[in-house]
């Protein structure tokens, strides 16, 4: 009879990627609540002393102050990143048909099939492309290519987006990893080279 | 003097419910506050006056408020309910409407949101208009 570890292990094994999207959305949930009381406290703080000016420099309570809501304020940017990603894993909409033309300005016939979230920010993305997207069909799937502004290292924004939440929450990199999740969950890929992104996403229509 | 709105604050963290009754007493002063402990606000709301604005938290100790905000909005469709979050996605917002609540909104960080979304809550609806 198995002990009762050894059989809860490759049950933990299988379920880690879950568990890791559970943790991942609890701790975006979870620490902005306390987050939250710090900053408004601060707020509150601030605004029941009023305006205080000393004739010897800056006032030293403000600028504790103002040190505080900025820890916070990046603590919320940081926070959100992590929850924008959790968003992205989580979208359970049904897929609809997206028109390639109606993506890059090119004739090109065939559409793919995403969610109507996912495919808005891929609008934006391409929107704010630094060349003109291009898209091209390779059996079931169809290939999106656009540059960015800012390079990447690696070939994944999602893990240059783990590497340094303090380095990347609220940039481009930022959407560019929630659009990585949310590609993987349609079935797709995204993938980076340099300032070179290259999206793979199935066709409407074709089996996922 | 007129008796101001109630407003009943629904959260586990009672830092929370302390600072957003601090921020009620900038926007409405004649506000009556009550902030029950959640295993007691089922039975707190049933109670609540008439028209009572009852902000409920998602998340309350570990579950979710959804149970509450169905079994409210039936045995008591006078009050005003609204579900609060540290976050809300579009699920969230669809779920709580779909259970009862007459509004959703995330939690802001500033204090001038919070005052413009309780101000927006307390206002009184516009009467004397008829749908077309």
């Amino acid at each position: 009879m198995p002990t009762p570890a050894r059989s809860a292990a490759p049950s933990i094994a299988a379920d880690a990627p879950a568990l890791l999207d559970l943790l991942l959305y609890s701790v975006s949930h979870d620490l902005r609540s306390p987050l939250l009381s710090v900053s408004l406290s601060a707020q509150l703080i601030e605004h029941a002393l009023g305006r205080r000016e000393t004739s010897e420099g800056p006032d030293p309570i403000a600028e504790a102050l103002g040190g505080l809501k900025a820890a916070c304020d990046d603590l919320e940017r940081m926070l959100a990143a992590l929850n924008a990603v959790s968003r992205a894993a989580r979208r359970r909409a049904e897929p609809v048909s997206v028109p390639l033309a109606s993506l890059c300005d090119t004739p090109i016939e065939g559409a793919i099939a995403l969610d109507d979230l996912t495919a808005q920010e891929l609008r934006l993305a391409l929107a704010a492309a630094a060349d003109t997207p291009v898209a091209a069909i390779e059996g079931a799937s169809a290939r999106v290519t656009w540059s960015v502004d800012r390079a990447i290292d690696g070939s994944s924004a999602l893990a240059e987006l783990a590497a340094s939440l303090q380095r990347y929450a609220g940039t481009s990199i930022e959407h560019l990893a929630c659009l990585e999740v949310a590609f993987r969950g349609a079935g797709g890929s995204l993938a980076v080279d340099g300032n070179v992104v290259t999206a793979t996403l199935p066709l409407a229509g074709s089996p996922a | 003097m007129n008796a101001g709105p109630t407003v009943v604050i629904v959260e586990d963290d009672p830092t929370h419910a302390t600072l957003i009754a601090q921020i009620l007493a900038t926007v409405a002063p004649n506000a009556r506050v009550e902030m029950p402990p959640p295993e007691a606000a089922p039975a707190f709301v049933a109670e609540a006056p008439f028209g009572a604005l009852v902000l409920v938290d998602r998340r309350l100790e570990g579950g979710d408020s959804l149970a509450l905000l169905r079994a409210v909005a039936v045995a008591r469709p006078d009050l005003r309910l609204v579900l609060m979050s540290s976050f809300v996605t579009l699920e969230d917002r669809d779920e709580a409407l779909y259970a009862g609540a007459r509004s959703v909104f995330e939690k802001p960080g500033d204090l001038n949101g919070w005052r413009s979304i309780l101000l927006g809550l307390l206002a009184p609806p516009i009467s004397g208009l008829r749908a077309a």
